[in-house]
């Protein structure tokens, strides 16, 4: 809703041509303003040229792309575990790779609290990955919605120079080997509109894009809706900030009712979501009673709860629960997590009394 | 083994799929339309092109605009943006299967269900090439065709395109597609699909009903996936040899399958039909194509893969709105095939006063010449000569569709596109392109 106004008014007048064939990687206004964007938030300081941005249907569009250019039929994709569900099936379903999660010690997409040691980790990563010639795709799709206020996100980008000294790689190199993925899914609000990017300096990579690109490409209505929306900067930094406050009082509400109830969860600093550790719910510590307590939550008439189950997004223990609190109204999310408290008191008082 | 710099060079790399796209363009024309496209004719700049190259209509966009504003506005308000069936939203494949029930299937039951939307018809014809065939399997396409599908089945499908040429380009010939079916077996690149487009692009035809029947048959009998591209399906604007408006291959299905011997349910494994906004509503920058088919695994496994190739969900919302008003849609389409009309018999009028051949059309945006007669030689060189002499000239600046990229068998053919410039450039354009080539050495008897 907070984007309306602007999307109606790109809505209210087609600019001529727009029914015409384009460049099928993204037209030039949105592959500068993105470009723009970029520089100004979480890419402070790195050179973004438009014609390095390749647009498609979605991060799921342009990670299935990059997933195909850059692995042979088979190779193995090494993932952070817990990761995303997604991923799974973006890899294996048409690029025919190998997802092979890999489990850290502190989960990794589900957002660690503190954001420095994370970026000591991710320069470490990529000079890791640098000094064994691995591409890397960073998938940033949460950059914009970091809510936690002293902390501010900072890409990939920002530190390839540093990975790449400490990895006695040339920077040159370095730039050819990171790939950064970004949408308007999560960060905007705008999932069902279908637009993802990738930012990338490999010309090979680049070359072979704007062949594919043709087989996932954005409508130029919605291309030019967007180019609307962010050409107004101030406006949409305002919006940014509405969005994470927004997030920011979903995500406590949550947090402040799981406290409450002493149920125990991974502190999380942004993105939609918080993962429970549910793990002394279950009635044995195995992936079948974590599948067990998941349908529970579902079928039980007072809960009628769906949260995604660890074991989907690979977490190396069962009993670990993904909930988004960012796809209902904050009405409901109360009403929710109420439920949510009130089950949980009611499993533990029969696991006690066992 | 790592090298000084500490990089493993193989690595490095980008996968062998990724570096065949490196070397292959995606088409031999593309450069000369971007040039074209960036200084048009117009009465101002008479020594502008004529980009007579793309398979654009631009003919009649603007009576469809306003409406389409005004969908857009109100799907704006139906909650775009949020996750959706990928397949489509089931607003827009139930208009859609409307649709074709009121017009080129008219006589079938279509269901919504049976419909997957993607974005673009490209993006459809890759999802379908990964789907029913194997990596290195040979498709059939009778020749000549369309030059993009090449880059389609091979870019990410990584299949084998086997041009088919018939005894006249604008019949199909199943003596012809078995023994190329034969061959490819023989050299191990089986054909599991057959590729028609109906009607044809580039010669703007409508095969008929008999040989569109016996090619299905055959393609039956030897189980090969049949997809029956109709992108130009409401862009008919002659009536047909023996009446009745276009008719599609979906049909034919019961007669087809009756005939190969096969059951019904078999046979609706078997037929795909491919169909979209970009040519007959003038919308390609709109990118949403679907596939109806019948084969329920099929459908299956496009939901899988749809979700890397889906269309938004505001433009698909639009388009379900727009085609809910049947009269305005009704109309738009009479209008439209009246200025394809215009337009190819402004084009029939000036290859005829000037003597050139060509092969009459009666649907798309397009139809065949034949410059042969004006080649150095007979030879394909010659023909790419050609067409960069009608592109440079200064007198000419003309740009065509070669032959060779349509997989004509001989030189000297080319594709004239008439629908992506005004009719006055449309004019000016051909009398250019006609004077151009009066003035080249006399014709060859």
């Amino acid at each position: 809703p907070l984007l309306h106004a602007k999307l109606s008014c790109a809505l209210g007048a087609f600019p001529p041509e727009l029914e015409c064939y384009t460049n099928f990687c993204g037209t030039a206004p949105l592959r500068e303003h993105v470009a723009r964007l970029f520089e100004r938030t979480f890419m402070k300081g790195v050179e973004v040229s438009p014609e390095r941005l390749f647009f498609g249907s979605g991060c799921a569009a342009v990670l299935e792309h990059m997933f195909f250019l850059l692995g042979e039929v088979g190779a193995s994709v090494l993932i952070p575990a817990p990761h995303s569900v997604g991923f799974s099936n973006q890899l294996v379903a048409k690029a025919l790779l190998k997802a092979v999660p890999v489990h850290m010690s502190i989960p990794g997409n589900l957002e660690v609290s503190r954001l420095e040691a994370a970026r000591l980790d991710v320069q470490d990563t990529l000079a890791w990955a640098f000094q064994n010639g691995l591409h890397i795709i960073s998938d940033e799709i949460y950059a914009l919605s970091v809510f936690k206020s002293e902390e501010s996100f900072q890409s990939a980008a920002q530190l390839c120079q540093l990975a790449a000294d400490r990895a006695g790689v040339n920077l040159s190199v370095a730039e050819e080997l990171l790939h950064i993925v970004w949408g308007f899914s999560k960060d905007f609000g705008m999932a069902g509109f279908r637009v993802g990017c990738v930012f990338t300096r490999n010309q090979p990579v680049m070359k072979a894009l704007s062949n594919v690109c043709y087989f996932s490409s954005n409508s130029t209505l919605v291309q030019h809706a967007l180019c609307e929306l962010l050409s107004d900067g101030s406006s949409v930094d305002d919006f940014l900030q509405q969005s994470r406050a927004r997030l920011r009082q979903a995500y406590q509400a949550v947090a402040g009712a799981l406290s409450d109830a002493g149920i125990p969860f991974i502190p999380a600093c942004g993105g939609l979501f918080v993962s429970l550790n549910l793990r002394g719910y279950l009635r044995e510590v195995s992936f079948s009673a974590e599948q067990e307590l998941l349908e529970e939550m579902f079928e039980s008439p007072n809960t009628r709860l769906l949260l995604v189950p660890g074991q989907a997004c690979h977490f190396t223990y069962p009993g670990y629960f993904r909930l988004c609190y960012a796809s209902v109204t904050p009405d409901a999310l109360d009403c929710c997590i109420n439920k949510l408290v009130a089950f949980l008191k009611s499993k533990s008082i029969i696991v006690c009394e066992l | 083994m790592i090298l000084e710099n500490g990089l493993h060079p193989v690595n490095w790399a980008l996968s062998s799929r990724g570096l065949a796209l490196n070397n292959a363009p995606m088409l031999s024309y593309l450069e000369h339309f971007l040039t074209a496209r960036a200084r048009m004719w117009s009465e101002d700049d008479p020594a502008g092109y004529s980009p007579f190259v793309l398979a654009e209509n631009r003919l009649s966009f603007h009576l469809l605009a306003p409406k389409l504003q005004e969908c857009a506005q109100r799907s704006l308000l139906k909650n775009p943006e949020r996750y959706s069936d990928w397949r489509g939203l089931l607003s827009l494949r139930t208009n859609v299967a409307q649709l074709f029930q009121r017009t080129f299937m008219q006589g079938a039951e279509v269901d919504p269900s049976s419909i997957c939307v993607s974005a673009g018809c490209g993006a459809v014809l890759d999802a379908l090439f990964f789907c029913l065939a194997a990596q290195g399997d040979s498709v059939l396409l009778p020749a000549p065709y369309y030059p993009a599908f090449d880059n389609d089945m091979k870019a990410k499908a990584q299949l084998v395109p086997t041009p088919v040429p018939m005894p006249s380009i604008t019949s199909l010939h199943v003596p012809a597609l078995e023994a190329a079916r034969q061959k490819a077996e023989s050299q191990g690149r089986p054909a599991s699909v057959l590729l028609l487009t109906n009607p044809g692009n580039p010669q703007g035809t409508v095969y008929t009903e008999q040989e569109l029947l016996d090619t299905l048959a055959w393609a039956f009998v030897h189980g090969i996936h049949v997809i029956s591209d109709e992108v130009y399906a409401l862009s008919v604007y002659h009536p047909l040899p023996g009446g009745g408006g276009f008719r599609s291959a979906a049909l034919l299905l019961a007669a087809a399958a009756a005939k190969a011997q096969v059951s019904l349910a078999e046979a609706r494994e078997l037929l795909h039909v491919v169909w979209g906004f970009s040519k007959d509503f003038c919308a390609s920058g709109f990118r949403v194509g679907c596939v109806y088919t019948q084969n329920t695994h099929l459908i299956k496994a496009l939901g899988t893969i749809s979700e890397f190739s889906s269309a938004s969900n505001l433009v698909q919302q639009s388009f379900a709105e727009l085609l809910e008003d049947v009269s305005f849609v009704d109309k738009f389409l009479a209008d439209n095939q009246f200025n394809l009309r215009s337009a190819y018999a402004t084009v029939e009028g000036a290859l005829s006063a000037a003597d050139i051949p060509f092969t009459p059309a009666c649907a798309g945006m397009f139809l065949h010449i034949d410059l042969s007669r004006y080649l150095k030689e007979e030879s394909f060189a010659a023909e790419r000569e050609l067409f960069e002499e009608m592109f440079n000239d200064p007198a000419s600046r003309v740009l065509l569709t070669p032959g060779f990229d349509c997989h004509f068998t001989s030189p000297g053919n080319y594709r004239l596109c008439f629908a992506a410039v005004s009719p006055q450039a449309l004019k000016a354009g051909l009398e250019k392109l006609t004077a151009f080539l009066s003035t080249k050495n006399a014709p060859k008897s």
